[in-house]
């Protein structure tokens, strides 16, 4: 399937981000460079998506990146360059506002890049063991013994420890809608 | 046809492309993956142009030249994508070029420079590599590749070596040798030529290779720099590899008329910066020319220069090296000359100084009877003792070279026994076959080749047992290795780092007292101090002792000339003595050097007298058409390991005996095989340069 | 060997070279110039833009610092130990020659100060806008290398008036005949000898940043061990040892100093990252200064440079580095990636795997300091110490900013050796306020002129960050100072 197929194949549970980001870095061009514009303009577009992908994406991001397509496409000395180029053109106008909701830092839509997801704890599942505090290596968990645990997103690095550390699954992820939780510890309901 | 670019028009020819006419045409497009002596590629976009009807930017080393096309460098369209490139180039370089050996010289520089662009938009990244010092002559910096791939190029297509290539590393890709090989394995042949394309800092001559004192081209070809008469030696050698010994020899000839003599019993300065030493050792560079100086077929004949009568009449007194080379070439240039010598036979030291095991007569009668083709006349057993005199006799200049015939003795006790002897008088008197008398034992003072020289011909005179004792550690000794290697086949017992502290016997000679040295230096007034060793001393009997430890020039103090350091005259840079018309060269200058150095002596005396009697001062010889070297070298597999060929040696017991010649020259298939170990450094220097903006 | 003639010889085209070669071109001189290198520029090309006071920019911008001023505050900050004189001209020229850069078409994006100092230090050594940054061709963001866009518009300038370039040609002498310099030998690429010939030779090589031999000799470093210089290829001190061989008079040389890693370039990233106000000790595990102010490369070079061995070390934690990485430096700094530490773990575990020398991990103190060679018990005393005063947010020892109080506690450690590190050489060559060249008891050699770095005796032991942009200030004034004078002299000569 050619890139541009993969694009417009695109399921639902796929992100354009990070499935776009993929694969540029996996095109013969990465390991190519022979010429300018194949070779840097696939670094340039691996560290830009890769970047939008990791909520580090810029405003001019996507500009940029259309400038730079259009130069691989009319300047790349073999075919790849000029498809790659054609490709992320064409993801960019058919999921423009993924792309914007990525660099506006509004989250993934199809919930597939990490740092768009955070974790939390749901007060009405926790029963304050304190499994989740152990197994968090950031210490983002704050809580004690027979406290509602919770996550303090500043210090969260989203590694989903957390959530498999709970036998009670009362971690959970989310997108753009997040579930309503304490701000600090709270006694717990469920004993 | 004609071409416009940016309004200029200019020549082109059919077939070029854009950026080819366009520098012929003296207009500069930026580039950087293109190279003069590469074939194009059009990786780099650089140098994009514009096409007058025709839509958007092209690259102009990919697009061919059309009768009236009219092309714009500076385009919007052209602009934008050059700009680009180079950003997206940067964004990945390093950013801080101040730690860069090649900053100032590098191509990349320029053209940022040339641009003024900053890749501060883009996203930056680096690709770091360690930098790889572990190969020989080249360095390694590839964190400063841009993938150009002109190294890979030059390495495939233009010398077709074919070691380097594109790889792919954790970092990225970049130019290297593939399977994690050195390059010696690789098959590397060392020409440089990726070093010399190379428009960054990415791959460099290794530092100690790059001496500050010497210019770009000096470096680049060291032997020929370090040959006091700047033999073209790459150019000879490359003849002896392709058989053509009368090319080669013509070669020789245009710098030196004595190429089989330095052939025998050159001190080979070139030998000890060759390159190839670097890989395993030097090229036999000497002993090549012996070779192509033995199989001259004399076609350089032909061409050798004789520039018409000037009607001026030089004199030389002494018919050494360097008398006879500025003979020579006084001849060419028209002028009447006569040379004088004291001795009944030409050569100076190469006659009476060099051991005939070394040098035979028959090969100084051949090479000087072939310097009289030139046109001067030779007086043996003529003395002239006044260049004054032969001034007002009608010479228009005089040159003295009378060289360093009077040997010196140390002042230490004993030194008036008889028995004991000095260097040039025995090698002299053996020489003539007169020798002065030999006994059992001989013990020889001096480290250096002259010593070797006494030390061997007395063996030869039929002493028994031969000492040598030196001041100098072995390692420190002025003899070549091979000189000592060669002496202690024959068995001369050497006592290097020792001090000479007496010469025992009442009425004759009876042997030498010496002591270790534990050190030995020159302190700030350039004084030679020696430490020894308490209670070393010991006793070497000896019925002759031998002094080698330096000559002098006899007889300067009557010629009325300013002398220095002694007996030594003086001279200014242009080799012009305090008198008038007379000029002096050679060892009574410098004091004893090497025969290389007398005769590129000779030569500048040459061209200082000529000047002085109203010539130009050129004394260059053409003795050969002038042809191109192939840039193709093709694969030699395991060329980095080829042992350096030795012609063959006379057995040491055998050689010891008589004054037969002790070395032979090399077969010609051994002077081939020899000659094909050169990495030809100066093929490099025949690639282009690529012109900076700056220079249009 | 080749015979050449001119007005005015100008020995290397950098930036001090170039700025002489225009002057002497504009006053009707006959220039012709040598450059060792294939490009102008010299170190310049490196930087970002020089000094200027009292430019139309700055007026433009309302910055009102007066070239008076300026002085003032220079032979403050070096306490009136260099020639007030050469100052004072410098200064009340350097506006100028900013508006004179800019009708030569060279383009700035503004002034900036190079250091903004934090608040408590700001009355001392906070630095002034007088840095006149270069505006890259088609716009964008400046970064390193900026001031390219000037060289190439002087480069252009010089060859419009005529000034003739030879590249590649080194100079190695300067011919003197009684008393006075007329000329030049020099030596071509392919290794022809040239005798060039001129009324004034003006010397501008750049200094001996690239001769660890002189940099001992003179200044007592050992390059490569005391000092980590850049060795910008070529400024071997040509100009110093040809200007002393003709009878120049010496002034003490030093080198500009700054702090940075060996090999910095194959190590960028860490270089980058380690320049925190995180824990920085000396070899006994001390601290000796607060660390708030290593953005300072002066002071902090110069405070290197008085610690045991002239080393130091910079140590985080995991959990700063976790920060770092999750909300940036707290420094940043105008030279290194913005995004730098999303390269870090990259080129640390590269360089730890190819044993990159000065940087060490470990998971205890005790073990860090072994292997980065820091006295043991000194440094897990120092980061008890530490630790402490961040728990209680304040440092009683040097009162560092309390925003930079975290500390050193989670495993694994993170070193790196700091050395003192230097931009280049300054200075060597006697000279006054006209850049002549003078003689040890301050006698004029005719004929000879010396300018920027081989000349500058004007920043006293420091660079004055203070006025930022001064090095490059210094080389584009004082040149432009000779080449004048040097053609006002042949009018001198001809009338």
């Amino acid at each position: 399937m050619s890139m541009l197929d993969k694009i417009n194949n695109l399921k639902d549970t796929q992100c354009i981000v990070d499935t776009i980001c993929k694969l540029v870095s996996e095109n013969e061009c990465a390991g190519c460079g022979k010429c300018v514009f194949g070779y840097e303009g696939v670094t340039q577009l691996q560290l830009m998506l890769g970047d939008i992908a990791e909520k580090k994406g810029k405003s001019t991001d996507l500009a940029q990146m259309q400038e730079l397509c259009q130069m691989m496409k009319s300047q790349s000395l073999c075919e790849t360059g000029e498809e790659i180029g054609a490709a992320v053109l064409a993801a960019i106008d058919s999921y423009r506002e993924d792309f914007e909701d990525h660099i506006g830092r509004r989250g993934c839509r199809a919930g597939v890049c990490r740092k768009f997801m955070t974790y939390h704890i749901l007060a009405e599942k926790c029963i304050g063991c304190g499994e989740c505090i152990d197994a968090c290596e950031e210490d983002a968990v704050l809580g004690k013994a027979k406290f509602v645990h919770v996550i303090d997103q500043k210090e969260c690095i989203q590694c989903g420890a957390c959530m498999e550390a709970c036998e009670e699954d009362a971690v959970v992820r989310a997108g753009t809608i997040k579930p309503k939780c304490p701000k600090r510890p709270i006694p717990c309901k469920r004993k | 046809m004609k071409i416009t670019i940016d309004g200029k028009v200019i020549e082109a020819k059919e077939g070029q492309n854009i950026l080819d006419a366009a520098l012929q045409g003296d207009v500069f497009i930026p580039h950087l993956c293109s190279h003069p002596d590469l074939e194009a590629k059009g990786g780099c976009r650089l140098c994009s142009v514009e096409i007058a009807g025709e839509p958007g930017a092209v690259p102009a080393c990919k697009t061919e030249v059309r009768d009236g096309m009219e092309i714009t460098v500076n385009g919007p369209e052209s602009s934008k994508v050059r700009k680009m490139a180079m950003e997206l180039i940067l964004a990945t370089h390093p950013a801080d070029c101040t730690g860069c050996p090649k900053y100032g010289k590098c191509e990349l520089q320029s053209m940022y420079q040339y641009l003024g662009v900053s890749a501060e938009g883009w996203r930056k990244k680096s690709r770091s590599v360690a930098n790889d010092d572990s190969n020989p002559l080249v360095s390694h910096l590839f964190t400063r590749c841009v993938r150009c791939g002109r190294c890979i190029r030059a390495c495939q297509e233009l010398r077709g070596v074919k070691v380097l290539d594109y790889i792919r590393t954790p970092a990225g890709v970049r130019a290297g040798i593939p399977d994690g090989k050195s390059l010696k394995e690789a098959g590397c042949r060392f020409c440089g030529a990726c070093i010399e394309v190379c428009p960054t800092g990415s791959i460099m001559d290794q530092v100690k290779i790059m001496k500050e004192e010497r210019s770009y081209a000096e470096n680049i070809v060291p032997c020929r720099s370090a040959c006091p008469a700047h033999i073209d030696i790459p150019r000879y050698v490359r003849y002896v590899k392709d058989g053509e010994f009368g090319k080669a020899a013509a070669v020789v000839r245009e710098k030196v008329p004595f190429p089989e003599t330095l052939g025998s019993v050159c001190t080979h300065a070139c030998e000890g910066e060759c390159k190839r030493g670097e890989l395993n050792a030097p090229i036999s560079i000497c002993k090549l020319k012996r070779s192509a100086a033995a199989n001259d077929n004399g076609a350089w004949k032909r061409h050798v220069r004789k520039d018409a009568a000037t009607g001026k009449k030089a004199a030389v007194i002494g018919a050494g090296p360097a008398g006879l080379t500025a003979a020579y070439y006084l001849a060419k240039k028209g002028h009447e000359v006569t040379v004088f010598e004291k001795n009944e036979k030409a050569g100076g030291q190469c006659r009476y100084g060099i051991p005939a095991y070394r040098l035979p007569d028959e090969l100084l009668d051949r090479e000087i009877n072939t310097m009289l083709e030139a046109g001067f006349e030779l007086k043996t057993g003529v003395s002239a003792d006044s260049p004054k005199e032969l001034l007002a006799q009608g010479y228009d200049a005089a040159l003295v070279s009378i060289g360093t015939h009077q040997g010196t003795k140390l002042p230490i006790e004993g030194n008036d026994l008889p028995g004991v002897y000095v260097n040039a008088e025995f090698l002299k008197q053996a020489r003539k076959g007169t020798p002065l008398p030999v006994g059992e034992k001989v013990m020889v003072l001096g480290g250096g080749n002259v010593a070797y020289d006494c030390a061997r011909t007395a063996l030869r005179l039929g002493a028994k047992e031969v000492h040598m004792a030196c001041l100098e550690r072995e390692d420190q000794m002025t003899a070549t290795p091979e000189e000592i290697e060669e002496g202690r086949q024959e068995g001369i017992i050497l006592h290097a780092a020792y001090s000479f502290l007496r010469i025992l016997g009442t009425d004759k000679t009876e042997g030498v007292e010496i002591q270790k040295i534990a050190r030995f230096y020159f302190d700030e007034n350039r004084k030679a101090v020696t430490e020894l060793v308490e209670g070393s001393n010991q006793v070497i009997a000896a019925d002759q002792v031998i002094f080698a430890v330096g000559q002098k020039p006899e007889g300067t103090d009557k010629m009325e000339l300013d002398l220095t350091h002694g007996p030594y005259i003086q001279t200014d840079g242009q080799l012009h003595t305090s008198m008038e018309g007379v000029f002096a060269a050679g060892d009574v200058v410098t004091g004893t050097k090497s025969v290389i150095e007398a005769i590129a002596a000779g030569r500048k005396a040459a061209q200082q007298m000529d000047l002085y009697l109203g010539g130009d001062g050129d004394i260059s010889e053409r003795l050969l058409e002038e042809e191109e070297p192939s840039p193709y070298l093709g694969q030699a597999d395991g060329f980095a390991g080829l042992e350096r060929v030795e012609p063959e040696v006379a057995e040491a017991s055998a050689r010891a005996k008589d004054f037969t010649l002790v070395e032979e020259s090399m077969t010609c298939e051994q002077a081939q095989c020899e000659a094909s170990r050169c990495l030809q450094c100066d093929l490099r220097l025949m690639l282009h340069r690529p012109k900076l903006w700056n220079e249009y | 060997m080749k015979q050449m003639k001119a007005d005015v010889i100008v020995v290397a085209a950098g930036l001090s070279g170039l700025a002489a070669s225009i002057a002497a071109a504009e006053n009707g001189a006959q220039v012709l110039t040598f450059e060792k290198a294939s490009t102008t520029g010299g170190a310049a090309n490196m930087g970002m833009g020089p000094l200027g006071i009292g430019s139309r920019i700055q007026r433009e911008h309302m910055i009102s610092l007066t070239p008076g001023e300026a002085f003032r505050k220079h032979m403050y900050f070096t306490h009136y130990r260099v020639d007030a004189r050469m100052v004072r001209d410098y200064y009340f020229k350097s506006g100028d020659t900013i508006d004179w850069l800019m009708d030569m078409g060279v383009e700035f994006v503004g002034v900036q100060r190079a250091f903004s100092a934090p608040e408590d230090t700001r009355a001392y050594s906070d630095g002034e806008f007088t840095w006149h940054v270069c505006k890259p061709e088609g716009g964008g963001v400046p970064g390193p290398r900026a001031a390219t866009s000037m060289t190439k518009k002087m480069t252009e300038h010089a060859t419009e008036l005529g000034v003739e370039f030879l590249f590649e040609t080194p100079v190695s002498k300067i011919l003197m005949e009684e008393g006075k310099a007329v000329g030049v030998l020099a030596k071509t690429k392919e290794g022809e000898e040239i005798e060039a010939r001129a009324n004034s030779v003006i010397i501008a090589t750049g200094g001996f940043g690239d001769n660890p031999k002189m940099i001992q000799e003179e200044t007592g470093y050992e390059f490569g061990k005391t000092i980590f210089n850049f060795a910008i290829p070529g400024m071997k001190g040509d100009g110093l040892k040809m200007a002393w061989e003709a009878g120049a008079g010496k002034e003490p040389c030093s080198m500009e100093l700054m702090y940075q890693l060996p090999d910095n370039m194959n190590h960028f990233i860490l270089d980058g990252a380690f320049r925190q106000p995180c824990l920085w000790v000396n070899r006994n595990g001390e601290r000796f200064m607060p660390e708030d102010q290593i953005g300072n490369t002066t002071f902090t070079g110069n405070a290197i440079t008085a610690q045991p061995g002239s080393i130091a070390f910079s140590i985080f934690d995991s959990k700063l580095l976790k920060k770092y990485k999750k909300k940036g430096p707290d420094i940043v700094s105008h030279v290194h990636p913005h995004d730098l530490y999303d390269h870090f773990d990259e080129q640390w575990e590269r360089d730890l795997a190819e044993g990159y020398e000065p940087i060490v991990q470990a998971d205890t103190i005790e073990e860090l300091a072994e292997k980065a060679g820091i006295d043991v018990e000194g440094l897990t005393a120092q980061i008890e110490e530490y630790n402490e005063m961040c728990e209680a947010g304040f440092d009683e020892i040097f009162e560092k900013d309390r925003r930079y109080m975290q500390p050193i506690a989670k495993a694994p450690f993170y070193c790196c050796r700091q050395n003192v590190g230097a931009y280049g050489s300054l200075g060597g060559v006697k000279i006054n306020h006209k850049t002549q060249v003078l003689t040890q008891d301050a006698k004029v050699i005719p004929g000879l002129y010396c300018v920027g770095t081989d000349a500058c005796n004007i920043f006293g032991d420091s660079y004055p960050f203070i006025l930022s942009g001064n090095t490059m200030g210094f080389c584009l004034n004082s040149g432009r100072i000779a080449g004048e004078h040097a053609a006002a002299e042949l009018d001198d000569f001809e009338y």
